[in-house]
């Protein structure tokens, strides 16, 4: 059976070679994978864990991580703020069915068919100013927050706390997704995440949800692909746009076989 | 494993043979002197028709029929034929006095063109292109490269290129058949000359060359070597003396395949390369082609 026995051209990825393009971004756009409040940013040895990158982004004065705002305490309205990072370790993916990122933990168990997995290593710490170093910030007598409007208004600090020292956790998480059309575009479904040993499970399935809300309303809407993106020309030529959906294929993208594929016509 | 295949279809290889002889036009012109006439041309070319098949075990693609359509083309034969001075005759002679009454010498065929043939001979020549032709992967390595990192040659566009080349196996042009109506065309072409030639000439020139020659036809018709086959003649004289038929088999075969590539990518090859931020180069290794009954393979690995 040919690959275009259904389509005029027929483009696919194995899962391994997707990994392979993943570090190649995780060590040419460091940006994209370690997050940290800007004393972070000017002194990247204070990360939890040592960012790694291509010569050329220090060579073309790239960012090795992306700013986020100091973490603010409200009812402290002083300049200052705990430093943080978020930085993804390690990532991959699994094309169905599970092989490579396997076993699953069997919340997300079993990866059906056009499903992929995810799994990362995220690399989370916070900044903690020691305890003598806090008293001087504590509010005189007579200038104490008032309780009940403790979070009417968040303070936007702008200098981290001095002295602090970077406490560090890691988590594995890992997700299940589904590649979708819902024209005009082509994006990512979430069906399910799971947060390895958080405890107690109270706590693990509210991190989790807001993890979940976090990925689908902020996260993959940002790497939507246009449709009419994925059209393209071939030496001035040939024109192919994807496929319809049709009994001979049934998805498209289609993932099975550990790669995921594209089925294209001309145009 | 491949970790990267693209593959199109036959139907689409064909589309894109298609779309690719339609973009061909060639036009071009030449002349060589034969010693009693001088020949040149002038020459449009395009293609139409034809096939492409994909064949496996040997893998090539076959291109069948493929039609050459020869038009413009403009043939212009100067033919200079040896002057002839007749001598000069006296009609009365009187002693002493001598000659009283002469004709005097006349001089035939003093031009460097005594005759010259237009011929149109648009879509007279039915021709055809067959041939095979695999394709080959070659990794370009960038001289102007040297001692450049992968991001430092993508700045400056001196990236190494995986490229596609069309290798001909072999490759003919057929002359399929020359219209009866070249020998009409001809025939309006010498007749053309001759009037033009004799427009001038006295009455008695023309009983002359009668008379020594068996007629300005036979001339003409005997310093360009025609015998009895015009087709042969004048495919004779396209094809071997003024080279068309090669000429034209050779810019096919350079538009087709030669040195140019008919497909090729950087390596590494760039995403993300809109923005303040360097691209992502993705090395990509063991590219190869595979040419099946059915479809045109491309076969990649992405590099650790």
């Amino acid at each position: 059976m040919a690959l275009t026995d259904f389509s005029s051209v027929y483009v696919d990825i194995h899962e391994t070679g997707f990994n392979n393009i993943l570090r190649h971004f995780q060590l040419q756009r460091p940006s994209l994978f370690n997050y940290g409040t800007a004393d972070l940013l000017e002194n990247p040895r204070l990360f939890c864990v040592p960012i790694s990158f291509h010569p050329a982004v220090a060579q073309y004065s790239n960012p090795v991580a992306t700013g986020i705002p100091y973490v603010p305490i409200p009812g402290y309205f002083g300049p200052h703020g705990l430093s943080a990072c978020i930085q993804i370790v390690r990532a991959g993916l699994d094309f169905h069915p599970e092989n490579s990122i396997s076993p699953l933990p069997k919340e997300l168990q079993p990866l059906a068919a056009q499903e992929t997995s995810l799994t990362a290593t995220l690399s989370i710490g916070l900044g903690c100013p020691g305890g003598s170093i806090l008293e001087q910030f504590v509010p005189a007598p007579g200038n104490e927050p008032d309780l009940g409007k403790l979070f009417d208004e968040i303070p936007s600090p702008t200098q981290p706390f001095p002295s602090q020292k970077m406490m560090c956790f890691r988590l594995e998480v890992y997700a299940k997704v589904r590649i979708v059309r819902n024209p005009p575009v082509m994006e990512m479904r979430l069906l399910n995440l799971e947060i390895v040993d958080i405890s107690p499970n109270g706590m693990e399935k509210a991190i989790e949800c807001y993890a979940i809300t976090l990925v689908k309303l902020a996260l993959i809407p940002q790497v939507r692909i246009m449709m009419e993106d994925l059209v393209f020309e071939l030496n001035d030529f040939i024109s192919l746009a994807p496929a319809p959906i049709s009994a001979d294929i049934p998805f498209n993208p289609s993932v099975a076989d550990d790669r995921v594929a594209i089925f294209y016509n001309l145009l | 494993m491949q970790h990267i295949r693209i593959a199109a279809s036959e139907e689409a290889f064909k589309e894109l043979f298609n779309r690719i002889r339609d973009d061909f036009s060639w036009s071009n012109s030449n002349s060589v002197d034969l010693g009693p006439f001088t020949a040149g041309y002038g020459v449009g070319v395009k293609l139409e028709g034809g096939s492409i098949n994909l064949q496996n075990a040997p893998d090539r693609m076959v291109l069948n029929e493929l039609d050459v359509v020869i038009d413009p083309l403009f043939l212009q034969i100067g033919i200079d034929l040896p002057t002839i001075c007749t001598p000069s005759i006296c009609l009365f002679w009187l002693p002493i006095v001598g000659c009283i009454l002469e004709i005097p010498s006349y001089c035939l065929f003093e031009d460097d063109i005594d005759f010259g043939l237009d011929l149109d001979l648009g879509n007279i020549i039915e021709a055809e292109i067959s041939g095979a032709f695999n394709v080959v992967t070659n990794y370009f390595n960038n001289p102007a490269k040297a001692g450049q990192s992968d991001h430092q040659a993508y700045f400056n566009d001196n990236a190494n290129r995986w490229q596609f080349l069309l290798d001909p196996i072999w490759l003919d042009l057929d002359i399929i058949d020359i219209a009866d109506v070249v020998g009409n065309i001809l025939d309006a072409a010498i007749d053309t000359a001759i009037d033009n030639f004799l427009s001038g000439a006295p009455g008695f020139v023309i009983d002359l060359i009668e008379w020594l020659f068996g007629g300005i036809v036979d001339l003409i018709v005997g310093a360009l070597d025609i015998f009895d086959d015009i087709d042969e003649w004048l495919s004779d004289l396209l094809g071997t003396s003024l080279g068309l038929f090669d000429a034209i088999l050779t810019v096919v075969a350079e538009f087709l395949a030669a040195d140019n590539p008919i497909y090729e990518f950087q390596d590494p090859y760039p995403m993300l390369s809109s923005g303040s931020l360097i691209p992502v180069l993705i090395p990509v290794e063991n590219v190869d082609v595979d040419i099946t009954n059915d479809e045109f393979l491309v076969l990649a690995d992405v590099g650790n």
